[in-house]
């Protein structure tokens, strides 16, 4: 027996002996060298050679902190807890303050499912400085890596506590607040920080929090939780400056348009702060149909004595929201305002048209042309005049009175530019159709085409031309043609039913030009009037019976009622039929662009 | 009935059959040739034509320099009525005029390739909207040529072996979110974009954003060594060589990754795993938008949109019908357009890499071409053909309005390249 101790003594001396000694062959050089190959193998995914490797580093270095972390860290990762926690203890045993390698022992407990010594290792570590940062960091690493997050938020909680930095740590409570969806405790977290980072009166430090915080209002039921929390700490002062900011925008995103107005005028500490939201409340609020609060947010920068903004183009936009918003009165009292205030200048002319616009589209067409003479008496602006003498000129046709229509149509000069002039020469051209003095009407429409052929009406020019020739028989004009432009007299007029009338009697005619456009007209109205599939009808006798030279736009038209009823395979279907029937026509490139449209929309949505 | 008469009405009928089945046999004999010269209405759908044909099943002739690089297919009803819808102008000719292409194609400096399977192709793109278009995707989604959509996850998951065609764009493989850093650091796409590629980077189990893409970079390279075709635009192009080369560097500033670029981090650069540049110097400063001395947007610059022109090299087709192909055009001179890589500077491309396009007289190279194990990579420098200098921001190009742009046409035979991989005997 006392041979076998004196046995296993010198064996164990032996062993120390060759341990030191092999410690000892161990250079810092050769340390990194195997290190680096253990990196090298881990990254090819050679995990064994990597572990084979790391273990014959360990036998000869096993007091390096380095070689044990390193090792202990791929074991860990391999699953290999048990030789992970032997490492680490035997290493501690030696070097009890080293509390990184502490925490990973830590670790590998709560790994093996042993909580309670993780959390007392985790206790000890703390205990060793329990007012230093860094304590709380380790402790925080090793619950965060085994995904305890509330262990983490408590270990935040004390670690404020005991330094007495309310912000300690403000970044990773916040991202745990934000991944545990305690939405709520992240927007305080952003206030304490933002309270912190603002003493020092540096510019964008509110607009930067304000937005942090508007992100975390990613869907309804977070911007409800932002929305509850900030109004829960709306009665703070230190964070007044980020709360008012944020709450009236996500009042807007809910569509409280209401409250989000009174949000600003409360929130806002000062003039500038106003000037500053409220025009961009104002836009918002239109994108959302809240033209009414618009109205009030425009009314309210008027108000402002240093607001920034120019007064006249502040009134001009209150007028249009109230407009929007239904407020007839209340627009035409602000652009009179306008008038009143700015006499004599451009905003003041177009306020006065925009009166005449609103007059006109409410069947008031005395007043609009009362309105529209205040310009063409007042002002020499080629593009303040074109747009008064269309208005003026509408409202007398509308009033029937042609003769003096002509006449404010014919104010319009040729050097005149754009479309407005084009819609002047045009308009004498529908003048000269409706009084059956179809040369002079075509002398007027071809120069609304050559005189301006990139504006809009270009194309109708050309049908209008197109019908009036194609009709003509010798030297003649057949009196049914006079019979169409009082249709289209009637149509223009409104008096739509009559129209339809006439133009149902002239489809049943036998001269194919006017029989076709009549049937257009007709196809228009029942599809403007909600009746898409006699629409639809119509437009496939002019297409597919008639053999019409508008037989492409005929298709065109039946293929855009199909998207507008959301029919889109349909739709496809038509333009693919106008294409393969009309490959050349100007349409088919247009169906061809639309069916990349719907291919596109259909991508997008899928 | 007289015996005469009898075979008078036996010739009849063998006349009638004879004619039928002669009108049937040149119905099914009939080729639909393509051009791809000044003729033809949409040169960018007539890439997405020959792509639904092989699609379909259907084997397709690419003329390489055959008015402006043709393609012919065995005339069908369907695919005359697919060329109509799309917009694609083509003739129909006899067995005849076809036997008469091939013997011009055999006398000049011309090729038949045969295009037989329909490239599975993948763009590489992030998941949140880049407030930048990607030339290569209009050009797919107008000339209506399907792809997915792949990203670092599917990268590292070996999603790439599904395909055989990989395009990366405006990306940025060195981990320095585009080098946007001193213009958009306070920009909410820019800060979404540093989060969400963290977040991705921690996902993955990488500690920071540039060891992912590096990762990612590699796994390209592997799919190239492996067969893959890659094709690369803008800052894909040097951001991705850069990565290759900084494998075990670290070039990114501490704004970016949070600690400072390795102090050696010219000299660790290592030129052997690039794929086309070579003796390039790194710019770590986040201030400069650059990534390093391989771009020539300065250059451009100063030559100015009127003065930016690049000329296509002229190859042989019968013994280089790879760059051939990649080079088939209506014009040779097309109008340069920048990026935040804009060309490469001639003196930075490896000995093997073969060029083919330059700006004249400049020692700048506007598109190249390699070979890379067993796969092949193609770099074209700038962001959208036709848009000269595309901003942040700015719309995206509507393809319809530029049916013929020669620019994009480069990018589409990059497309259809693949498809002839089993006729590349001669390379």
């Amino acid at each position: 027996m006392k041979k076998l101790f004196c046995a296993t003594l010198t064996f164990a001396f032996v062993l120390l002996a060759v341990g030191t000694c092999l410690a000892a062959d161990v250079t810092p050089q050769t340390r990194d060298r195997s290190l680096a190959t253990a990196r090298r193998y881990l990254s090819e995914g050679k995990i064994d050679k990597a572990l084979a490797e790391l273990d014959a580093l360990y036998r000869k270095a096993s007091d390096d902190a380095t070689v044990v972390r390193v090792y202990a860290d791929v074991l860990i990762e391999t699953h290999n807890y048990s030789k992970a926690e032997k490492i680490l203890s035997s290493f501690l045993k030696n070097h009890p303050n080293e509390n990184a390698l502490k925490a990973k022992l830590a670790l590998v407990s709560f790994l093996k499912g042993n909580t309670k010594r993780g959390m007392e290792i985790l206790e000890k570590i703390i205990s060793t400085a329990p007012d230093e940062e860094w304590t709380y960091t380790l402790a925080m690493n090793v619950l965060a890596e085994i995904g305890d997050r509330e262990g983490v938020i408590d270990i935040i909680t004390r670690a404020r506590k005991a330094t007495g930095d309310s912000t300690l740590f403000g970044p990773e409570a916040i991202r745990l607040y934000i991944d545990a969806g305690r939405v709520g405790d992240a927007v305080h977290e952003y206030l304490l920080r933002f309270a912190s980072e603002n003493r020092g009166g540096e510019k964008g430090v509110p607009q930067r929090f304000a937005q942090k915080i508007l992100d975390l209002a990613s869907d309804d039921e977070a911007r409800a939780e932002v929305i509850s929390a900030l109004v829960a700490e709306k009665s703070r002062k230190e964070f007044a400056d980020v709360v008012s900011r944020v709450l009236w925008q996500l009042y807007l995103l809910d569509g409280n348009c209401k409250a989000a107005l009174e949000e600003i005028q409360a929130g806002a500490g000062n003039e500038r702060e106003l000037a500053r939201s409220l025009p961009l409340f104002a836009r918002e609020a239109t994108r959302r149909g809240c033209f009414e609060e618009c109205a009030k947010a425009y009314e309210l920068v008027a108000k402002l004595k240093q607001s920034g903004l120019n007064l006249a183009d502040v009134l001009l936009k209150k007028a249009q929201c109230e407009y929007l918003g239904n407020d007839v009165e209340d627009a035409l009292k602000t652009y009179q305002d306008l008038v009143d205030r700015f006499v004599g200048t451009k905003w003041a002319w177009d306020a006065v048209l925009a009166r005449a616009d609103i007059y006109y589209n409410s069947d008031n067409f005395q007043n609009a042309v009362k309105e529209a003479d205040k310009v063409i008496s007042n002002t020499r602006s080629p593009e303040l005049l074109a747009r008064a003498v269309n208005i003026k000129g509408d409202c007398l046709v509308k009033l029937g009175d042609l003769e003096k229509a002509f006449e404010t149509y014919d104010l319009v000069e040729i050097e005149w530019q754009g479309a407005l002039a084009q819609e002047a020469f045009y308009n004498l051209g529908e003048i000269s159709l409706y009084e059956g003095k179809f040369d002079e009407a075509v002398s007027y429409y071809n120069v609304a085409l050559r005189q301006y052929p990139q504006e809009d009406l270009a194309n109708d020019c050309i049908e209008r031309l197109m019908l009036i020739r194609a009709s003509k028989a010798g030297e003649k004009y057949p009196q049914e043609l006079g019979q169409l432009a009082q249709a289209y007299l009637l149509e223009r007029r409104g008096r739509i039913e009559e129209a339809k009338d006439r133009y149902l009697s002239l489809s049943k005619i036998q001269l194919k030009p006017i029989k076709v456009e009549s049937l257009r007209r007709l196809a228009e109205i029942y599809r403007r009037a909600g009746n898409p599939n006699l629409a639809i009808a119509i437009y496939r006798v002019i297409a597919d019976s008639l053999a019409s030279h508008i037989a492409p736009a005929a298709l065109e038209a039946i293929a855009d009622i199909y998207v507008e009823l959301d029919e889109i395979e349909k739709a496809k279907e038509t333009y693919e039929d106008l294409i393969l029937r009309f490959p050349e026509s100007v349409a088919a490139g247009e169906a061809r662009r639309k069916i990349d449209g719907l291919r596109s929309s259909q991508s997008s949505d899928s | 009935m007289a015996l005469d008469q009898v075979n008078h009405q036996i010739l009849k009928v063998l006349l009638v059959c004879f004619i039928v089945l002669g009108l049937a046999a040149t119905a099914v004999a009939d080729r639909i040739l393509i051009y791809m010269d000044l003729n033809q209405t949409d040169h960018l759908k007539a890439y997405g034509l020959a792509y639904w044909c092989l699609e379909q099943g259907f084997n397709v002739e690419w003329l390489l320099n055959y008015r402006g690089g043709s393609f012919m297919v065995d005339a069908r009803d369907v695919m005359a009525r697919k060329a109509t819808l799309m917009g694609v102008s083509y003739s129909v000719i006899s067995e005849g005029d076809a036997a008469k292409i091939y013997r011009t194609i055999e006398e000049e400096n011309m090729e038949v390739v045969l295009l037989e399977k329909a490239p599975a192709i993948a763009v590489y793109v992030p998941p949140d909207r880049e407030p930048w278009d990607d030339a290569v995707r209009l050009a797919l989604d107008y000339a209506e040529i399907p792809y997915d959509i792949v990203y670092d996850e599917e990268v590292l998951a070996g999603k790439l072996d599904e395909y055989d065609w990989l395009h990366l764009h405006h990306e940025d493989f060195t981990g320095q979110y585009g080098k946007f850093y001193a213009s958009y650091r306070n920009a909410d796409w820019y800060k979404k974009r540093v989060a969400t590629s963290e977040a991705l980077a921690h996902k993955l189990g990488f500690s920071k954003v540039s060891e992912l893409k590096k990762a990612v970079a590699r796994r390209i390279k592997d799919y190239v060594a492996r067969g893959g075709f890659l094709f690369a635009m803008c800052s894909a192009t040097d951001s991705y060589d850069i990565a290759l080369a900084a494998e075990n560097d670290d070039i990114v500033d501490s704004v970016f990754d949070g600690d400072p670029p390795d102090p050696n981090y010219q000299e660790k650069l290592d030129y052997s795993k690039t794929l086309c540049f070579t003796g390039f110097k790194v710019i770590p400063n986040p201030f400069v938008y650059e990534y390093s001395d391989i771009d020539t947007s300065p250059r451009a610059a100063r030559r100015g949109q009127a003065n930016d022109y690049f000329t296509l090299f002229e190859f042989s087709a019968k013994h280089d019908p790879i760059p051939t192909m990649l080079t088939q055009n209506h014009v040779s001179v097309i109008k340069g357009f920048m990026g935040q890589t804009t060309g490469y500077e001639k003196h930075l491309i490896k000995k093997t890499v073969t060029i083919l396009a330059e700006t004249e007289g400049q020692d700048e190279v506007k598109y190249l071409h390699g070979t890379y194990g067993r796969g092949t990579f193609t770099f074209y420098g700038g962001h959208d053909p036709e848009d000269y200098q595309h901003m942040i921001g700015d719309p995206p190009t509507d393809l319809a309005l530029h049916k013929n742009s020669p620019g994009y046409r480069l990018i589409l035979n990059n497309v259809l390249f693949p498809a002839a991989r089993k006729k590349q005997q001669k390379t």
